[in-house]
C-alpha cells in the first residue's frame, strides 16, 4: 500500500464508548479516502477501549492500533503515534472530538493548491452533550503575535510529518500545553502556513475538560507560559511572558534598549476641555502623563503647533519636558498628515510614536510593549489600546468589513475579554489608529508617510494599508493603554471623497482577515473617521 | 500638481522658529559675525534638507498610491474584459441560434405557401365552404 497522504493521530485514554463510536464514526465518513488512522492506547483501565479499536481496526485496514505497555499521558502517546505514522502529512484528533466529513478533503485540496505548505489549521466550534454546535471560533490568518498570546491555531492542525519529526515532535514537561509549544516551534521553521477559513472540527465539551472550563487545568496555563517564554528566547525577542488576565491567555513585557531614541510626534492646536471634571490642555495633560508614566529615558517629544496655540501652553510643554521638547511651528492650512509629517521631519529617534494631543498614559509599559515589537523585522507597525474617558473602548485594532472601516469594540466596557480574548492579548490586525501607533524610522518613511492627499480622515487607514502592501505586520499591542478623548478637539466631519479615495487606491473594505464577522457586529462596530488633533 | 504648487507646498515646511531640544539652554550663546552667518547658512541647508526629504515622503506617497490603483484597476480591468468575452461568446451563440430560428421559419413558411398554392388545398376549402383566414 502506497504512503497516505494523511495520518490521523489520536491517543486514547478511557473514552466514554459511546463517544469513541462518534469519533470513529466522523473519520469514516471523511469525504477524502487517502488516510490512515494510528490510535494510541495509553493502557485504558476500560478494556472494552481496546477491543473496539481492535475491531474497527479489523475492518478497515487504514486503522492502526498502537498499544502501551504504561501509562504516559498525552505526550509520550502522541509521540508513540508520531512515531508509526507513514503519510505526508499529521492530522492531530483528540478521542473524544469530531471531524466535520470534509475536513481531509479541505485540508488536501489547500495542499494541493500550495504545495511547499508546511502547516495547516482550520477554523473549530465545540459540540455539547447533548450534540448542539455552539462558540464558532473564526480564526485570524496566520498571526504569530497571537499565537505567543493564546493557542488559536489549536483544532484542527495538519503538520507536515517531515518538518514534525525534524522538531522533536511533542516535547516532555509540556503537559496541557503540549499542543501550543508544538505550534510555536513548527510554525518558526514552516515554509508557508495556511489558514482553512472553515470549521473543521467539533470539539467535544465533557465537564472536567478544558473546552468545558479553561481553569480546569491550571498546570497547563504554566506549561503554556514557558512554551512561550521558550521561543522569544529562541527568536532573541527582548521581552518576558507574563500569565494574562486568564488562564490560557499570555501577556508579553517588551525591553526596550536604552540607547534606543524614540521620538513622539503629536500635533496640536492647544485645545482645552472638560476631562473628569477637570479643566485640561490636551497636550499639556498628553506630555505630562508621557513624561511622568514612562520609564524609557531616550525620549525626544515633538510637538507640531498650529499658530492659534496659546504661548502659555507652549510655556508649560516646556516647563514639563525640558531639554527633551522640540517645537514645531506649523502655519499651513490644516493637513494632519503634512503636520505629522513634518514633525518627523524634524525627529530624530530610530522609533516614532505618531500620538494625538487628547490622549493620556495608562499603563506604566506603554512606551515599551508599544515600540517592542519592531525589532521584529517584519512587524511594520502597532497600535495600542485606547479608552474614553468613561473607562470603555474607543480602539482595539481596525476591521476592514462590509465596505467600511471599523472600531470594532468601541463602547464595549474597558475590562471584557472580547471574543476568545482577543482584547486581552497582542494580535496581528489589518489596521490601527494613528491615535497612537508606533514604527520604525526607516519605515515610515518606505511607505511614504501619512499621505497628504487626505488632510483630516482615512489617512490612518491608508497608512496601515502601505504598511501591509509592503509585506509588514501590524500589532495590535493589548498592554500599551491610553485614554483618548476623541473629538474633542475638532468636530468629526467625514466627506465623501475622503473614503472615495482611500477605497480609490486600495479598493472596497471587506472581509477583513484578522476580525472575521461576526466578530465584528453590526450594532457595535462604528466606522473609523481616522480623525485628528 | 504642478511645480510651482510643490514649491508653495515647500515653503510650508520651512517655518520660522524652531525649537530644537535644549534651545533654550543655548540661546544668547552665538556671538559674532561669522558665527551668525555661519549658524544661518546651518539653518538653511537644514531647511533645504527638510524640504527634499518631503519631496521623498510625499513622492514616495504617490508612488504606492499609484502603484496600489494601478493594480487593483487592472484586476478590474481583467476581470470586466473576462466579462466581455463572456458577453461575446453569448452573443455569438444566440446569434446562431436567430439564424437556425430565421431558417426554420423560412422553411415553415415556404411550406405553407406551398400548401395554399396546392390543388388539393383548394378542392377543400370548396368543399367545406371555408376560408382560409388571411388569404
Amino acid at each position: 500500500m502506497a504512503d497516505p497522504l494523511f495520518s490521523i493521530v489520536t491517543p486514547v485514554y478511557n473514552p466514554p464508548l459511546d463517544v469513541l463510536e462518534d469519533t470513529v464514526a466522523s473519520v469514516l465518513a471523511q469525504t477524502f479516502e487517502d488516510w490512515e488512522w494510528i490510535l494510541v492506547d495509553d493502557c485504558s483501565p476500560e478494556p472494552g477501549v481496546l477491543e473496539l479499536l481492535h475491531g474497527y481496526a479489523e475492518r478497515d485496514p487504514r486503522i492502526r492500533v498502537v498499544e502501551r505497555e504504561t501509562n504516559g499521558h498525552i505526550v509520550k502517546a502522541s509521540n508513540d503515534g508520531i512515531d508509526a505514522v507513514r503519510g505526508q502529512f499529521v492530522a492531530l484528533l483528540d478521542h473524544d472530538d469530531l471531524l466535520t466529513p470534509d475536513a481531509l478533503t479541505r485540508n488536501a485540496e489547500m495542499i494541493e493548491a500550495y504545495p511547499d505548505v508546511d502547516y495547516l489549521y482550520s477554523d473549530e466550534d465545540k459540540i455539547g452533550e447533548d450534540g448542539r454546535l455552539y462558540d464558532v471560533f473564526l480564526k485570524p490568518m496566520w498571526s504569530p503575535e497571537r499565537l505567543r498570546g493564546q493557542m488559536y491555531t489549536s483544532h484542527l492542525s495538519v503538520i507536515r510529518t517531515e518538518l514534525l519529526r525534524e522538531v522533536g515532535g511533542f516535547r516532555e514537561g509540556y503537559d496541557g500545553s503540549q499542543d501550543h509549544d508544538l505550534a510555536l516551534r513548527v510554525t518558526e521553521r514552516a515554509r508557508r502556513i495556511v489558514h482553512i477559513p472553515e470549521v473543521l472540527y467539533h470539539w467535544r465539551v465533557v465537564p472536567g475538560s478544558a473546552a468545558a472550563d479553561a481553569n480546569a487545568k491550571p498546570y497547563a496555563w504554566v506549561a503554556g507560559r514557558q512554551a512561550v517564554q521558550d521561543q522569544v528566547d529562541r527568536l532573541g525577542l527582548a521581552a518576558e511572558v507574563d500569565y494574562g488576565p486568564h488562564p490560557g491567555l499570555y501577556n508579553l513585557r517588551r525591553r526596550l534598549d536604552p540607547t534606543m531614541r524614540v521620538s513622539l510626534v503629536i500635533p496640536t492646536i492647544g485645545k482645552s476641555s472638560l476631562v473628569w471634571g477637570l479643566h485640561q490642555v490636551f497636550v499639556v495633560e498628553a506630555v505630562r502623563t508621557v513624561i511622568e508614566r514612562t520609564r524609557h529615558q531616550n525620549l525626544e517629544i515633538v510637538v507640531v503647533y498650529d499658530p492659534p496655540t496659546p504661548k502659555s501652553v507652549l510655556g508649560e510643554l516646556r516647563e514639563i519636558a525640558g531639554d527633551k521638547l522640540v517645537l514645531v511651528p506649523f502655519e499651513a492650512p490644516f493637513n494632519y498628515s503634512r503636520k505629522m509629517n513634518l514633525g518627523v521631519l524634524h525627529s530624530t529617534g530610530e522609533r516614532l510614536v505618531l500620538l494625538n494631543d487628547d490622549i493620556s498614559v495608562r499603563s506604566a509599559d506603554w512606551l515599551e510593549d508599544l515600540v517592542g515589537p519592531l525589532d521584529e523585522p517584519d512587524v511594520g507597525m502597532t497600535g495600542a489600546k485606547l479608552y474614553f474617558s468613561s473607562d470603555t473602548i474607543q480602539h482595539a485594532g481596525h476591521a476592514y468589513n462590509r465596505g467600511h472601516y471599523l472600531h470594532p469594540y468601541i463602547g464595549e466596557p474597558g475590562d471584557s475579554p472580547g471574543r476568545f480574548g482577543e482584547l486581552m492579548i497582542n494580535r496581528e490586525a489589518s489596521g490601527v489608529t494613528a491615535a497612537c501607533a508606533a514604527m520604525r524610522r526607516d519605515t515610515y518613511f518606505q511607505v511614504g508617510g501619512l499621505t497628504e492627499t487626505l488632510p483630516l480622515n482615512f489617512n490612518d487607514v491608508d497608512l496601515c494599508y502601505k504598511v501591509r502592501s509592503q509585506g509588514y505586520r501590524i500589532v495590535w499591542v493589548a498592554t500599551s493603554e491610553l485614554f483618548h478623548f476623541e473629538s474633542r478637539t475638532r468636530e468629526r466631519v467625514v466627506e465623501a471623497w475622503e473614503k472615495d479615495a482611500a477605497v480609490a487606491r486600495w479598493g472596497r473594505p471587506f472581509n477583513d482577515r484578522y476580525m472575521r464577522e461576526p466578530a465584528v457586529t453590526a450594532r457595535k462596530a462604528r466606522r473609523s473617521t481616522g480623525r485628528k488633533a | 500638481m504642478s511645480s510651482q504648487d510643490v514649491a508653495q507646498v515647500n515653503d510650508d515646511l520651512v517655518p520660522a522658529g524652531i525649537e530644537p531640544a535644549g534651545a533654550n539652554a543655548q540661546s544668547g550663546t552665538q556671538t559674532g559675525t561669522q558665527t551668525e552667518a555661519l549658524t544661518r547658512q546651518v539653518e538653511l541647508l537644514q531647511a533645504e534638507l527638510v524640504r527634499a526629504q518631503h519631496d521623498v515622503l510625499t513622492t514616495r506617497d504617490h508612488i504606492i498610491g499609484l502603484e496600489s490603483e494601478n493594480v487593483r484597476l487592472q484586476a478590474v480591468a481583467e476581470r470586466l474584459g473576462r466579462r466581455v468575452t463572456m458577453q461575446h461568446n453569448r452573443l455569438q451563440k444566440l446569434r446562431t441560434k436567430l439564424r437556425v430560428q430565421e431558417r426554420r421559419t423560412h422553411r415553415a413558411e415556404r411550406k405553407l405557401k406551398e400548401v395554399l398554392a396546392s390543388r388539393a388545398w383548394r378542392v377543400g376549402r370548396v368543399l367545406t365552404r371555408t376560408k382560409t383566414p388571411g388569404v
